[in-house]
């Protein structure tokens, strides 16, 4: 087959589908294991269910007084927060700074203040920072292009495209450039952009991205060698961090631009979470390069510390306790936080909780050293966080779906927050938006710790 | 009055999981195959009804009994000393002369090589329909993550079809 057509390859895809469908429906006939007891089982088994829920509930208010580790306590009662658009519900946290909501724009959480901005609905991407200060009181961030109007159906699906703006501090609103999928702003004012030689995101596009440095006095310098799957995580120092797709095993691995052209690879199906402030080292997570793929569903990989000039490891991270460690950020005076998990005690539904690592991170002979200072294991009520953030006044933040019933659906999004002084957490619950949909507005590039 | 509420009950979850299993196996068979993802579609519904009191009160029970059905896979694991992995099973060879089947098993075989989360965003949408946000909420990810995979999804299969002999 050659020069597939874009609806011979839908219809391909259907008649799979179709295949799939029919050969599932046989061997679900064949087996035949839906189980359902008889009516009057039902009857007896929603009395013993009865009972138990109110056994459960006793026991749920008896534990409530429970210390969690190293005497952060964790609020076993659980809030709604009220309805309205997300800045408000954000704002009802109490938090400072400064975040982009999709339903509304840029809000100054200590004013409520709100600076609409183009289009920022459905732009925020998963790990990418969608905002980012320009050092001068004004902001550059990612938006829709309205004109460009999502369809699905027949032929390719036509997904948008995003535009980097710049909002200066006198309210003048500009696009930077048209078709950026990510971008970093180094310490200096010096803009990095993955512009897709396609700017109008399609289902059939190919991924064939120019990175493109807009230094501050305008001069437009080309760092990628020729375009291809790139994207750009952060600044590390003049460094740039960035990832670029590999065909042939579907792997984004994570890179280094020395400078204009001179690539290296980092890690393989790899990430950074956390970049000293000079610049000088990284935690990468992911496998060395030419390492065979990682096993789907094996165990966590450890992250590691390199740095960032040669690729080789300066330190050490020690979980303590923990499986591993997970995404990590900085929450200031020397210290991260990271995300971990550990067995749950309790036979509810989930078999892990989430577990928030507090980590000090020193040099100790010339080696950067990551340990554990405190743990703050957060309970069942939900599945485990698979990330964490920090608000600008500290507040630990891990979004993660709440399980339960009635008002608390697992589909629910919910929110643990653990306040600066970290004696408290408590669970709250979102219930027409996500705190994915949220993003603090920092720089990624410039950590302060 | 209070048992026959309780029957009312069990006979609207009853409505609910029938009207979940056809989307739940789709879902589960685009992940690991015909033969895991219906054993996995019964294992979960059965765990479904045992906890039906948990799964009543859910608004949206898909995108829970997903991650139910991870959780259950990796224990399959356990047992198996091996990742289930999508088996293509066509349980008969297409005839001599049916192309359209021919090409129906060579486009498995090409869905076969996408990886598990660019296969389900790929099958859901194109084969079955599913919006962009629908697949995303069930697989609980960004819906610019399953655009992603479906973009890089499409590109591997095309290759992968355009290479067949």
């Amino acid at each position: 087959v050659t020069d597939l057509s874009d609806a011979e390859l839908d219809a391909r895809i259907r008649a799979a589908g179709l295949l799939l469908d029919a050969a599932a429906q046989r061997a679900a006939s064949r087996a035949g294991r839906r189980r359902r007891p008889p009516r009057r089982a039902l009857v007896l088994a929603a009395a013993v269910l009865v009972v138990l829920a109110i056994g459960a509930t006793a026991v749920l208010a008896l534990r409530g007084d429970d210390a969690g580790e190293d005497d952060v306590r964790i609020d076993t009662t659980t809030t709604t927060t009220e309805p309205g658009g997300l800045g408000a519900r954000v704002r009802a946290l109490g938090l400072t700074g400064e975040i982009v909501s999709n339903d509304t724009g840029l809000i100054d959480l200590a004013t409520g203040g709100i600076t609409p901005l183009v289009a920022p609905g459905d732009i925020l991407r998963d790990g990418w920072p969608v905002a980012v200060p320009d050092g001068e009181g004004g902001l550059y961030y990612l938006s829709h292009d309205p004109a460009v109007v999502p369809t699905q159906g027949e032929g390719p699906d036509v997904f948008g495209q995003t535009d980097l703006r710049h909002l200066t501090a006198d309210g003048e609103d500009e696009v930077v450039q048209n078709g950026v999928y990510s971008f970093a702003v180094r310490a200096d004012g010096a803009v990095a952009m993955a512009v897709a030689r396609d700017p109008v995101l399609t289902s059939v596009t190919e991924e064939s991205n120019d990175v493109i440095v807009l230094e501050p006095d305008g001069t437009r310098v080309t760092w990628s060698p020729a375009a291809g799957g790139y994207h750009v995580s952060a600044w590390a120092g003049d460094r740039l961090i960035g990832q670029r797709h590999r065909e042939d095993t579907e792997a984004d691995d994570l890179i280094v631009f020395d400078t204009a052209g001179r690539i290296r690879d980092l890690a393989w199906w790899g990430a950074v979470s956390l970049i000293a402030p000079d610049g000088s080292w990284g935690v990468v997570h992911g496998l060395p390069p030419g390492s065979e793929p990682p096993d789907d569903g094996g165990p966590a990989i450890p992250p590691r510390i390199l740095d960032l000039a040669t690729g080789e490891e300066v330190g050490t991270i020690d979980p303590g306790d923990a499986q591993t460690v997970g995404a990590l950020r900085w929450v200031g005076d020397g210290r991260a936080v990271g995300i971990s998990t550990a067995p749950s005690a309790s036979d509810g539904p989930s078999d892990h909780v989430g577990v928030l690592l507090e980590l000090d991170v020193g040099t100790q002979g010339g080696e950067v050293r990551i340990v554990v200072a405190r743990r703050i294991i957060l309970d069942d009520r939900t599945f485990a966080p698979d990330e964490v953030d920090v608000a600008p006044d500290g507040t630990l933040l891990a979004p993660a779906p709440i399980l339960g019933r009635q008002a608390l659906s697992a589909t629910d999004p919910g929110l643990w927050a653990c306040r600066p002084d970290a004696t408290t957490c408590e669970l709250l619950t979102l219930p027409f938006g996500d705190l994915g949909d949220v993003g603090f507005v920092d720089n990624p590039s410039r950590p302060l710790p | 009055v209070g048992g026959e509420a309780v029957i009312e009950d069990g006979e609207r979850i009853a409505a609910v999981l029938d009207e979940v299993e056809i989307r739940l196996r789709r879902v589960l068979v685009a992940r690991y195959g015909v033969d895991v993802g219906v054993d996995l579609t019964a294992d979960v519904l059965a765990w479904a009804w045992e906890n039906r009191d948990r799964v009543a009160g859910l608004d949206r029970p898909l995108g829970y009994l997903y991650r139910v059905a991870q959780s259950q896979a990796r224990r399959y694991r356990r047992w198996t000393e091996r990742a289930p992995s999508f088996a293509v099973v066509p349980d008969a060879p297409a005839a001599p002369g049916d192309a359209a089947g021919r090409e129906a098993q060579m486009t498995l075989l090409g869905l076969a090589t996408l990886t598990p989360e660019q296969r389900m965003a790929v099958l859901l949408v194109k084969a079955h329909g599913w919006t962009y946000p629908e697949v995303a909420e069930v697989l609980g990810v960004p819906t610019t993550t399953v655009t992603n995979h479906v973009t890089r999804g499409l590109a591997r299969l095309r290759a992968h079809l355009e290479e067949a002999p």
